[in-house]
């Protein structure tokens, strides 16, 4: 008798468990039952978050115009032509082509250029496929003379297709990226011979 | 002199054929009937060196579309002589060059004198000249299909509890039908053995009556109700603020398989703020057009959802200019850690140096993000107490390394030995 009732109580539990376990988390659009949601909400506007007291409706504001942050040191080259050629002549890179240098900017274009520009910027990257069309090599005609200043400024504002870079990297990260894009422009060159001369013109053909 | 009469035509000959086969080898070029090598040489080189700016419909990419481009300009020399430098021969004061100079907002064309050949800028006029048919949309159908098959997957969001509340009630219903069946005719079959008929004592003491008499039908029916309410509770109580598998609809189906996953896109390309400061954020739309200015999409699924990043720019594609009105997008957020604890991106990702899978999952394999972590407070102090710091070449470290090594140079030091597991560092 007692058996019986242990046995039934065994198998019925065990179809209860296995039930409710199998149906776990079903609806993925819901975020589920809050206990005292003012704990966990946050009463102040949280970044990237609706806003209802702008026009448009963003947490997230730009500087108002003119504002000025602590440490900031003006643009001298604007996005003009003689920002350009300004930039050209007279903007140097404050970080030294040491190694660490260029292996910190290597790590950071592998996050931050690498999919349109490709490993060794030939313009082979993932992306570059998707693009109307490849960015040129570094080591090609187009970009093989550019100087830091241009590189800085392309960054900074964009060139062609490519967007300003400016809200995702500080300037530092910046200066690090062109140490190493200048590794790039001589790839292929004189000083640097054997398999990677052929790969500037293989590109550039493509 | 004789020799020299003989002679002076055969170099003359020779230097007329030169001249004639340059000037023959320009006119092919330069006239309407280029070879379909040329065409398909300069289509090469346009792919290579042009296609970034321009595109061969109407529309402007960067520079003005290049549809009809050859019957536009003055002639082919003027628009070799623009390609090989646009700038020298806007100083030569040629009216058209200044034009398209002025059309275009002043944006200078790069120069192409040096990089390209005449031969070869003569090739791109001849593709020019000679386009291929407009490509038709479509061949993008497969990426379509596992789209909506992802959609399709979110729709199922029955409720197991109500099914099971649904069940009791239809048992419930049945039972208390089947007793007013019963008793109706037992007291039809008292009647006609001329019995006294049922006298009605209520549902309440008929149940505790039938209690006692079948005992191990109750327990095993309490033991069942006692097990369902204990799992299932257990279940609810910890679905309360912690929902792992949340992946809500979002209103645009950002495809993190395609972005992170197929084209190898690092999370920090968009998410910069996760290595600088205490929110990843969400990429603002720029981030967006850096790429999207060029990629319109493959399909038409593609092209709905990415026509939705320039709506809420207000990018005008055919313009290629931002002269649309704005309209933000209302992204659903996935993550919500209490406004009670403290976490910093940064901290776990620039100074921790961990990778962003251990929280987030594998989300290279995601459509729209979801959660993956419990993020509880449990789930945190796990991994402080048991992964090892980063200590090596860590200059965040380097003091604390030496005074910690010099206690015990064996042991692995984890969060946890560095106050990881303090109220304090989290709450306050």
């Amino acid at each position: 008798m007692k058996k019986k009732v242990f046995l039934l109580a065994l198998s019925s539990s065990v179809f209860a468990v296995s039930l409710l376990t199998s149906c776990h988390r079903v609806n993925k659009d819901s975020s589920g039952v809050e206990y005292m949601p003012d704990m966990y909400r946050s009463p102040s506007y949280e970044d990237n978050s609706f806003n209802p007291n702008f026009a448009d409706s963003m947490t997230d504001r730009v500087p108002v115009k003119g504002t000025v942050p602590v440490g900031f040191t003006p643009d001298p080259f604007p996005n003009t032509p003689d920002g350009w050629a300004n930039a050209s002549k007279y903007w140097k890179d404050p970080f030294e082509a040491t190694p660490e240098i260029v292996a910190e900017g290597k790590a950071t274009y592998e996050v931050y250029c690498i999919h349109c520009h490709g490993p060794k910027g030939m313009g082979d990257g993932k992306v570059a496929d998707k693009l109307p069309g490849p960015p040129p090599p570094y080591s090609g005609p187009a970009l093989r003379n550019i100087t830091e200043g241009e590189m800085f400024q392309t960054l900074e504002y964009g060139k062609g297709l490519m967007g300003s870079h400016a809200g995702q990297l500080t300037i530092a990260q910046r200066c690090k990226i062109i140490r190493y894009v200048q590794t790039l422009q001589k790839l292929g060159q004189p000083a640097d011979t054997g398999a990677k001369a052929t790969q500037p013109v293989a590109a550039a053909a493509k | 002199m004789n020799k020299l009469i003989t002679k002076l035509p055969k170099s003359l000959a020779a230097f007329l054929a030169f001249v004639f086969t340059l000037v023959f080898t320009t006119i092919t070029y330069a006239g309407d009937a280029p070879s379909a090598g040329n065409i398909a040489e300069g289509q090469k080189i346009f792919k290579a060196n042009c296609a970034a700016c321009h595109s061969l419909g109407a529309n402007k990419v960067v520079g003005p579309g290049l549809q009809g481009v050859i019957d536009r300009v003055p002639s082919q020399d003027w628009m070799l002589s623009w390609i090989k430098n646009n700038n020298a021969l806007r100083k030569s004061g040629d009216a058209y060059a200044n034009k398209v100079f002025t059309d275009n907002n002043g944006a200078a064309m790069t120069v192409f004198d040096g990089q390209l050949t005449d031969d070869q800028i003569k090739n791109v006029i001849a593709f020019l000249a000679h386009p291929p048919a407009p490509e038709t949309a479509g061949g993008g159908d497969q990426g379509a299909k596992t789209g909506s098959a992802q959609t399709a997957e979110n729709s199922n969001d029955e409720h197991p509890g109500m099914i099971l509340l649904l069940i009791i009630g239809v048992l419930f219903i049945i039972i208390v039908v089947l007793r007013t069946v019963r008793r109706s005719l037992l007291s039809l079959s008292n009647e006609k053995k001329g019995l006294p008929p049922l006298e009605d004592i209520g549902l309440w003491k008929e149940t505790v009556k039938w209690i006692k008499t079948h005992k191990v039908h109750f327990a095993v029916i309490n033991i069942f109700v006692v097990v369902v309410f204990v799992v299932y509770g257990w279940e609810y109580l910890w679905g309360i603020n912690v929902t792992p598998g949340y992946q809500p609809s979002q209103p645009i189906n950002f495809r993190h398989d395609i972005h992170a996953g197929k084209n190898g896109i690092a999370c920090i390309y968009c998410h910069s703020g996760a290595e600088k400061g205490k929110v990843a954020g969400i990429p603002t739309l720029n981030v967006c057009m850096n790429c999207h200015r060029g990629i319109q999409g493959s399909n038409p699924e593609f092209q709905k959802e990415i026509a939705k990043i320039y709506d809420a720019v207000g990018w005008d594609p055919n313009k290629a200019d931002y002269t649309n009105p704005k309209h933000p997008i209302k992204w659903n957020r996935v993550h919500a850690l209490p406004d009670f604890a403290y976490f910093n991106h940064s901290q776990h990702v620039s100074v921790g140096k961990l990778d962003c899978k251990n929280c987030h999952g594998d989300v290279a394999t995601f459509t729209t993000d979801k959660q993956f972590a419990t993020l509880t407070m449990g789930w945190c102090l796990d991994c402080h107490r048991a992964t090892p710091v980063h200590m090596d070449g860590n200059g965040y470290y380097t003091k604390l390394h030496d005074v910690l090594m010099k206690q015990d140079s064996t042991r692995k030091i984890t969060e946890a030995d560095m106050g990881g597991l303090e109220c304090g560092k989290c709450h306050y």
